[in-house]
């Protein structure tokens, strides 16, 4: 067997070793629940505190806006649907929002609001003229992803939230910063955003935690014990959101060291299979500097992925989350299933320049001996 | 027998035998393997549940009454048992079933509010023709006491709740409540069948359908990497898992088929495609079946469902083997499958998004009606015994027991 070569960090990320050390101990010492006022329960407290300030400053907004939910659908949901209020109004969406808010989306569809779809261009990006068209007064929440998941195409977030505070000046603005956290930076200060989600898993981080930034109210989803400003009741874990924040700021530090792996990785591509072509925004135009997102010409995508499964080499058509149909997301964008091989590699932190080299080494292999085989 | 009176009464499960009565000579045969089944089913999840077979019946005595559930769920789902109930065993008195009746009727009949809704009988039988009551007796004692009790009218004809009464020379068994059971005959007792399982929904049902009518099952499964994926072997792997608990052990033949698809797709058989394969799906389970002593080949086919499941399509891919086919499904509706796969828990299994065919390979218009003529000149070409064969030789057997847990 070869050695495993993990390039679908859009998906989830290996856990930091570092951040997994400090979990391992902090779980032992930071045991106390964060509400309890004997000792153990305020060092929880306190280390639970320190995170949100973390997290807060890497967000650019404040520590008393920031919620610790168990993810990113958690935190989405919370924001889509803890914005509407009892009168139906109508939710606007990107056509390549991720199903967290999609599902959020159509619940609120069945509560009687309007749902209306903002396509996006050829790169994947929401425009302002599009937006504007499809939004009004009577719009009560807009939801627009800053990266996508996908193909890692950067929306002009301020630009667009303009958009909206002048056609629709009473609408909520929730952001998906999932994809972008630590690896685009990014200020809530600026974003003109209402609510901004991330989640520690795809920074390195571990699965089970994350967070909502919000600037407004909110109707709680869980009520419970009033933990997180009444916003979010239940027991919260100290070392878990010392991850999230953790994870965030050592993601930051190294994302320009992905974008050159990334950059590599598509030099290699490139030399080994020509014809490859790039999906999406150019690597340095709107783009998130760890994704690259690839059509090899001339075969399907499933083999491919299960011939590099076979070579111990992860990458993904798509989004993990799709479930085996054809990405709603490249679909939106115009492209088609039967282009080729659809194929996206997200490098992470824990990747080396070598994998890059030998990863184009096995996608050409592959690629080789699927069309050999007059596939 | 005074201190049976004081067990607990959830700790015993009566079990009903289905068409086992049917049976002539074999029967004792049949009950001995059902016997072994129920046991087996039991034992791989419940410590220390004893199956105990009386005359015509069976009994499952539990070391734990919080075991109760989930033996009823594997005494229900095993082949060969008609309905089952958990019952309390007693001294064959009639003061004794009397005290014993009020006391589960006060404790199963009340509903939520605590009050005796509706109406209800008794239905007393008595085996023991010594007892000083005839089983109208026994009911009209019975059941004037109970409604004395609780207030509740009788009615013969359509009761709200029944009690079970059964007087045995020296101990009576009662109960309040019976589950109806798979029915069919013991897993086993029919001999042993080859199921072509793919990961879809209609194959795990065919295999369930011929376990209730008291076959083993081998299951054989087609594998094409890299078009298939490791994640659609898994979840045929699952999928066999679930159908093992009914047997003590199922192996799963996976075989490479990669090669023949490939060597089919090059052949240019074009809108044959899909029977080619077929035949070969065929041709490879007949020999492993033969190879394992299986009288017959399943396989989950319904009629007119897809292009390869015409009746003239059946046929050349029938055609291929003198081994008879099982299809259990050929008349059933897509809907109702899909009720059955629910029922047997294997739907959620079946949708998970993995391919299980090869859409890659298969024609966009592909033959509704072909002739056995024309697969056979489609064949003319290809080294079919070598391909069998090497697909044959290079088959992977996994073995599942009935233990769930592994």
């Amino acid at each position: 067997m070869q050695t495993l070569i993990y390039l679908d960090n859009g998906a989830t990320t290996p856990l930091d070793p570092v951040v997994a050390a400090g979990l391992a101990e902090r779980h032992l010492t930071l045991f106390g629940n964060p509400s309890s006022t004997h000792p153990p329960g305020r060092a929880a407290g306190k280390a639970l505190e320190a995170a949100r300030d973390q997290l807060a400053r890497r967000l650019g907004g404040r520590a008393d806006e920031v919620i610790f939910t168990s993810g990113g659908t958690e935190s989405l949901g919370m924001a889509v649907l803890g914005s509407a209020g009892e009168t139906p109004r109508r939710v606007a969406i990107s056509a390549v929002e991720h199903p967290a808010v999609v599902e959020a989306a159509r619940v609120l569809e069945g509560r009687g609001w309007g749902l209306d779809v903002v396509p996006v261009d050829a790169w994947g990006r929401v425009t302002r003229d599009a937006l504007a068209g499809a939004i009004g007064p009577e719009t009560g929440i807009v939801a627009v992803m800053l990266a996508n998941n996908e193909v890692g195409t950067l929306n002009d977030l301020p630009g667009l939230a303009r958009v909206v505070r002048t056609r629709a000046p009473r609408a909520r603005l929730v952001v998906d910063a999932v994809q972008a956290l630590g690896k685009l930076p990014f200020s809530v200060a600026t974003l003109g955003a209402d609510c901004v989600a991330v989640t520690a898993h795809k920074l390195h981080g571990p699965k089970g935690v994350g967070a909502l930034w919000t600037r407004v109210a909110l109707r709680p989803l869980l009520r419970g014990g009033g933990q997180e400003r009444g916003l979010r009741g239940g027991t919260q874990s100290a070392p878990l959101a010392w991850a999230l924040a953790e994870a965030a700021d050592r993601m930051a530090m190294d994302a320009a060291r992905v974008t050159t792996l990334r950059d590599r990785l598509w030099a290699a591509l490139q030399a080994e299979l020509p014809g490859v072509r790039l999906t999406g925004a150019p690597l340095d135009g709107p783009r998130l500097g760890n994704n690259l997102h690839v059509c090899v010409p001339g075969l399907p995508s499933e083999p491919l992925l299960n011939a590099l499964s076979a070579a111990n080499l992860c990458a993904s058509a798509g989004s993990a989350c799709s479930g085996g149909k054809f990405s709603d997301t490249l679909s939106a964008m115009g492209l088609s299933r039967d282009a080729g091989a659809w194929l996206r590699l997200t490098p992470g932190r824990l990747n080396t320049e070598d994998e890059m080299d030998e990863a184009a080494r096995r996608i050409g292999r592959a690629t080789r001996a699927l069309r050999a085989a007059h596939v | 027998m005074s201190e049976q009176t004081v067990r607990a009464p959830t700790d015993l499960l009566l079990c009903r035998l289905g068409e086992l009565w049917l049976k002539g000579r074999n029967r004792a045969q049949f009950f001995q393997q059902l016997v072994r089944n129920l046991q087996s089913a039991l034992s791989a999840e419940l410590r220390g549940a004893q199956v105990q077979p009386t005359h015509g019946r069976i009994f499952v005595k539990l070391n734990d009454p919080n075991d109760l559930s989930r033996a009823i769920a594997l005494a229900c789902d095993t082949p060969g048992l008609s309905s089952v109930s958990p019952v309390r065993r007693v001294e064959a008195s009639l003061e004794v079933i009397t005290a014993a009746a009020v006391e589960m009727t006060a404790a199963e009949w009340p509903d939520a509010a605590g009050a005796f809704v509706g109406t209800f009988a008794v239905e007393a039988k008595r085996t023991d023709k010594a007892f000083p009551l005839t089983s109208p007796q026994i009911n009209r004692q019975v059941g004037g006491t109970i409604q004395d009790a609780t207030g509740l009218p009788v009615d013969l004809r359509a009761p709200d709740r029944k009690l079970g009464i059964e007087v045995g020379a020296d101990r009576a068994h009662l109960w309040a409540h019976t589950f109806r059971a798979a029915g069919g005959l013991p897993v086993g007792t029919a001999g042993r069948v080859m199921l072509l399982l793919s990961g879809g929904i209609d194959s795990p049902v065919a295999g369930y359908l011929a376990q209730k009518r008291g076959c083993a099952v081998d299951a054989v499964y087609f594998h094409s990497p890299p078009f298939i994926s490791e994640a659609s072997r898994d979840k045929v792997e699952a999928l066999a898992r679930m159908l093992a608990p009914r047997q003590q052990r199922l192996r799963l033949h996976v075989v490479p088929f990669t090669d023949i698809q490939r060597t089919i797709k090059e052949s240019g058989g074009d809108r044959l495609t899909v029977l080619l394969y077929r035949r070969f799906m065929y041709r490879i389970a007949a020999r492993l079946a033969e190879r394992r002593k299986c009288k017959a080949l399943c396989t989950g086919e319904s009629l007119g469902q897809v292009a390869s499941q015409t009746l003239e399509n059946l046929r050349v891919v029938d055609a291929v083997t003198d081994l008879l086919t099982l299809r259990p499904l050929i008349c059933f509706d897509k809907q109702e499958t899909i009720t059955l796969a629910r029922r047997i828990g294997s739907f959620d299994t079946s949708i998970l998004p993995h391919q299980d065919c090869c859409t890659l390979f298969v024609p966009a218009n592909p033959a509704v009606k072909a002739t056995p003529k024309a697969l056979d000149r489609a064949e003319r070409g290809l080294d079919v015994e070598g391909l069998v064969e090497a697909a044959v030789q290079a088959t992977e057997v996994v073995e599942f027991d009935a233990d769930r847990r592994r």
